[in-house]
């Protein structure tokens, strides 16, 4: 039975950052439509209770890259946005450990600790590093020209930011163009001396991405990472109560209260094409809804291989998305515990159970773990990032138990044999046994365990090959050429036809900002 | 005591390209050489009593036009050889793709391995050769002074509206997307057959530290590619060996005045506040000069030669963060006989060879250079050059010369020493005895020159044979340093020519021809 109802606007995905482009339109007094495959909104923004009593932020784990002006101009404090700072970063040695906290004498002395010129340094970089996460903002709040067939706003756009690059210094434009193409190893070899802080540095470098620290390239990832904005704070990473499904919830909250609707298990088949507009689209169910527009949050692979008929669009176009690159090479292990996890380098409990674990204890250890990926298996001795949401958040778990997060690399998706139950087994087990070296206790105190493989990520979440940023961010797949030339500006060959998610610029991390720069194009050209 | 207008320092491809355009223009200009002849990296050297070989390059790839042109280089005894095949890709199971001059015959010997691929191989090259294109241009310029870039320096640019003009926007796009990919990216998007992708992808790891799975590979790639002619794997062999391009360029500075000393070791380049002014030698004369051109790599340059103390603290640490981290060694072979390699007939030996069967060989091998140690299975490239000049081995013998990847400057729990070598040895040797079954007992004389010695006899910061890495972090207007990529330095009359300016390495003089024109605006 189809619904004959139609929508000035349907948003396919309520992902975080569909759900934003469905707010700001609501907010401009759109009637708008989200359609939501899954029970549960917020993509790969969500919490979900895996086992009873015990809540995970499955997918996506903290949050730093949110603007500011769209938790502002969507009142998300309001509507249940809170985030909790991560209150230091530790990473576990066999003898030793290094920690770097919120207060930066203490984490002056702990670097000084291994070494005093890095704790000079240290304390240079965040500064440098936060006036070129400035220096590139512009940028990334420009919607890309199109430079085959610019328009005037198109030019104007590339002026202001020609313009911009001209007002920067030497220093600031020489340390972003080695950002832009080295590696984050040599990026930070130029800077510090102390391996587990370099290769714990180099690690936001490797994150989401299928390099490692040692390939070039991998310093932009680092650098995108460092574009942190909590409150204006650069390079601030929190943690979100709730989990980062709250986030999601916020935005769905500030959605419904500027009038839009959305509708859960609405699993969307295909965009509807009538002469080459976009009117509607019809889901598996056989419903169909009418819009004056269609957005997709989807990734580009899903958004114009699956949604759309390849014959409906340029066949050079079809090619570039073809050749858009997105290998996963994640995979998420989500643990019930019993206890706290006890760190033979720091026993007890402390600021370091408060904040991100790394497993990063040398450039080699992330290198060989690439290594395992690069040919063809998931890492035998992975790298690990870990929170511990229950202490942040004691709702996250039942009284005196816990919740931990293991961000892991590597998992390639196309693994040899292909993954299946065993494979994922084993690659919990890598995983446990990895962290087991560090914290000997943790065997004893995993009540349940929740293994996501990228092929795992890619069949519940709608991530193409388990790619978390919905495509590689390598250089030329960022900005305009992010998903593909001509069409890096939100809109597609396919005219009412868009896209919102984080296959366009700027990328991937719960930003809202695709989300929010599509929606002003659209509102733009209504 | 003559002074003179210009000292050249290193009598390299770079430096004799420099000293014969200011010695046409006018200039009163002396050449000094550490070595005993010139040449630089284009040298031969005798490597066994009556074996012969280019020490470091078999091919030349692109010779700059405007350095032709200008000095009128085939005039003055540069003959430039183009074999037919110009180079065999051998796989495994004997099978090889041959690429030719002629790109049909390339055609049909990809056929042989997919139908799919060599119907794409016309325009995959000619893509490449739209791209090198813009580079060719690019390469003319003196890089602009980023990020302040005036209406000047806009102004100077202008021949780039050529290709811009010919390729369109498109063409840009496309150079800004082959620009920083990896291999594996670039031929995904073009071909199935495992043993034309690692031929391709080799070219893209030609001398550099990394595997093929880095960033940036593609401009690599794009720069052996530069006046190419639409040729993939565009090769040229100098007749008589690659040192005859260096005595080319050496006889044209001469029959224009200049003055080339050899045996002449440059210990300091010698500055007082208003720059510099003259050098020391080792004899510990001193020369003086308007204007010094250094030919060697920045390093040398500036921390030898000039000295830390003459140096702003900034621009020490941009010249101490420049990535050299050589990791190729050459090894030549003295042969009793001329190798069998199965399929392969005589005359399409006289071609350059490469050993890849797969671009994960290509990774692994390049994966020794992260840990510190040989890889045991080599990227192998070989030339036979005894059978292009006959006077490099005795009637009926040959020399087999080997470019191995990767053999790092920088190695983990150990050094270069001759047991290291005699592994090195080992592990090319038993990478050619894939290819040429009988290879160990036809072999005389071996020499192998470690990126050690590279670094020690002929000067070679870290053995790198580009005067620093290849990699986009280290181009144009980044290369050497951000503040000195004009060819001019932060020091007063001293000018860069070498291979660590803009735009690198690799035997083409444009670095020189460049150089010469700034060191002409004074």
């Amino acid at each position: 039975m189809s619904k004959i109802k139609k929508y000035d606007a349907i948003v396919i995905g309520g992902g975080h950052n569909g759900l934003t482009a469905a707010a700001y339109l609501g907010r401009a007094g759109k009637k708008v439509l989200v359609l939501e495959r899954r029970h549960v909104l917020g993509g790969a923004a969500v919490t979900e209770e895996v086992f009873p009593g015990f809540k995970f932020s499955v997918c996506s784990y903290v949050v730093s890259l949110m603007k500011s002006n769209v938790m502002r101009e969507l009142m998300l404090p309001k509507f249940g946005l809170e985030l909790l700072p991560l209150e230091s970063t530790m990473t576990p040695l066999d003898n030793d450990y290094l920690i770097r906290t919120a207060d930066s004498d203490q984490t002056y002395r702990e670097i000084a600790r291994h070494s005093k010129k890095d704790a000079e340094n240290y304390m240079r970089f965040g500064p440098a590093m936060g006036q070129i996460g400035m220096a590139v903002r512009p940028i990334l709040e420009t919607i890309a020209p199109n430079p085959i067939r610019p328009s005037l706003s198109d030019i104007s756009a590339t002026k202001k930011i020609l313009d911009h690059v001209k007002s920067l210094t030497s220093k600031q434009f020489e340390y972003l163009t080695k950002l832009m193409t080295m590696s984050s190893a040599d990026f930070l070899d130029e800077w510090f001396e102390y391996e587990p802080l370099k290769a714990t540095m180099s690690a936001s470098g490797i994150i989401g991405t299928f390099m490692g620290p040692r390939s070039p390239g991998s310093a932009y990832v680092m650098l995108h990472h460092y574009m942190g904005d909590i409150d204006g704070a650069y390079r601030s990473w929190g943690f979100q109560r709730g989990g980062t499904g709250a986030v999601s919830m916020a935005i769905a909250r500030a959605a419904e209260h500027f009038g839009v609707d959305m509708m859960t298990e609405a699993s969307v088949e295909k965009v509807i094409v009538k002469n080459g507009r976009a009117v509607g689209v019809a889901l598996e169910n056989g419903d169909e809804y009418n819009s004056n527009i269609v957005i997709s949050g989807l990734d580009p692979k899903l958004t114009f291989l699956k949604m759309l008929d390849e014959v409906d669009l340029p066949s050079d176009f079809v090619t570039a998305i073809k050749n858009f690159r997105i290998r996963g090479s994640s995979g998420k292990v989500n643990l019930a515990l019993d206890a706290l996890p006890n760190f033979t380098c720091l026993p007890g409990d402390g600021h370091h159970l408060r904040g991100a674990i790394s497993i990063s204890p040398s450039y080699d250890h992330l290198e060989k773990a690439y290594d395992d990926a690069k040919y063809g298996d998931f890492s035998e001795a992975p790298f690990m990032d870990i929170i511990l949401p229950s202490v942040l958040d004691p709702d996250m778990a039942p009284p005196g138990k816990h919740v931990m997060s293991c961000f892991v690399q590597y998992a390639p998706y196309d693994i040899n044999g292909g993954w299946n139950d065993q494979k994922r087994e084993d690659f919990g087990d890598a995983v446990i046994n990895t962290i087991a070296r560090y914290a000997p206790n943790i065997k004893d105190i995993i009540l349940h365990r929740q293994i996501l493989t990228p092929a795992d990520l890619e069949s519940t979440f709608g991530l193409t090959e388990g790619n978390i940023f919905h495509g590689e961010l390598t250089l030329q797949q960022l900005f305009s050429l992010r998903p593909a030339v001509k069409w890096a500006d939100y809109t597609t060959p396919i005219k009412n036809y868009f896209q919102c998610g984080s296959g366009t610029h700027p990328g991937g991390g719960i930003t809202g900002s695709p989300g929010e720069m599509a929606a002003k194009k659209i509102l733009g050209t209504w | 005591m003559s002074n003179y207008d210009v000292i050249i320092i290193g009598a390299g491809i770079n430096g004799l390209a420099t000293a014969a355009i200011l010695g046409k223009a006018g200039k009163h200009t002396l050449v000094l050489e550490s070595r005993n002849k010139v040449g630089g990296m284009a040298s031969s050297m005798e490597f066994a009593p009556g074996y012969k070989c280019n020490v470091f390059n078999d091919t030349i790839k692109w010779i700059d036009p405007r350095l032709v042109k200008f000095l009128d280089l085939r005039t003055k005894g540069l003959e430039l050889e183009q074999p037919e095949i110009l180079r065999i890709a051998l796989g495994e199971n004997s099978e090889h793709i041959a690429f030719h001059k002629d790109a049909t015959k390339t055609v049909d010997s990809i056929a042989r391995h997919s139908k799919n691929d060599s119907e794409r191989w016309k325009d995959f090259s000619s893509y490449i050769s739209k791209l090198a294109h813009f580079l060719e241009k690019a390469y003319e310029l003196t890089p602009p002074n980023l990020p302040n870039v005036g209406i000047k320096e806009i102004l100077r640019m202008r021949s780039m509206l050529g290709p811009i003009s010919k390729h369109g926007t498109r063409g840009i796009v496309d150079l800004l997307r082959v620009v920083p990919m990896m291999m594996p990216e670039l031929v995904d998007e073009w071909f199935e057959n495992e043993l034309l992708r690692s031929a391709i992808a080799s070219s893209g790891i030609h001398h550099l530290s990394f595997g093929p799975y880095a960033a940036g590979t593609g401009y690599n790639l794009l720069h052996q590619h530069v006046h190419g002619n639409g040729i993939f794997h565009n090769a040229q062999f100098v007749k008589g060996g690659t040192e005859n391009f260096a005595i080319a360029l050496k006889d044209c500075a001469e029959s224009s005045g200049v003055e080339i000393k050899t045996s002449k070791r440059v210990i300091s380049i010698n500055t007082d506040q208003k720059g510099c002014n003259g050098v020391t030698l080792e004899s510990g004369e001193q020369i003086i000069a308007k204007q010094i051109v250094s030919g060697l790599d920045p390093n040398n340059t500036f921390m030898n030669l000039v000295g830390p103390s003459n140096l702003n603290p900034d621009f020490q640490t941009q010249l101490n963060n420049i990535r050299y981290r050589g990791s190729t060694a050459r090894i030549h072979f003295a042969l009793s006989n001329l190798p069998e390699i199965q399929g392969i007939s005589k005359d399409e030996m006289k071609t350059v060879f490469s050993i890849s069967p797969s671009i994960k060989y290509l990774e692994r091998a390049s994966d020794a250079v992260k840990y510190g140690h040989l890889a045991d299975k080599p990227y192998v490239e070989f030339v036979l050059p005894s059978l292009l000049n006959s006077d490099f081995a005795p009637n009926g013998e040959h020399v087999l010369s080997a470019t191995v990847q990767y053999a790092p400057y920088h190695l983990r729990n150990t050094e270069w020493s001759d047991n290291l070598k005699d592994q090195l040895r080992t592990n090319v040797v038993n990478t050619l005895e894939k290819v040429i079954p009988n290879f160990r007992s036809i072999i005389k004389h071996t020499s192998i020159i470690s990126p050690l010695d590279m670094e020690r006899q002929f000067g070679l910061t870290e053995g790198n044979l580009n005067h620093g890495e290849m990699t986009l972090d280290q181009f144009m207007f980044m290369r050497p340093t951000i503040s000195s990529s004009q060819y001019k330095t932060p020091i007063n009359n001293l000018y860069l020519c070498g291979a660590g300016t803009h735009p690198g390495g690799g035997l083409h003089g444009t670095n020189g021809f460049n150089a010469a024109r700034e060191v002409l605006k004074g």
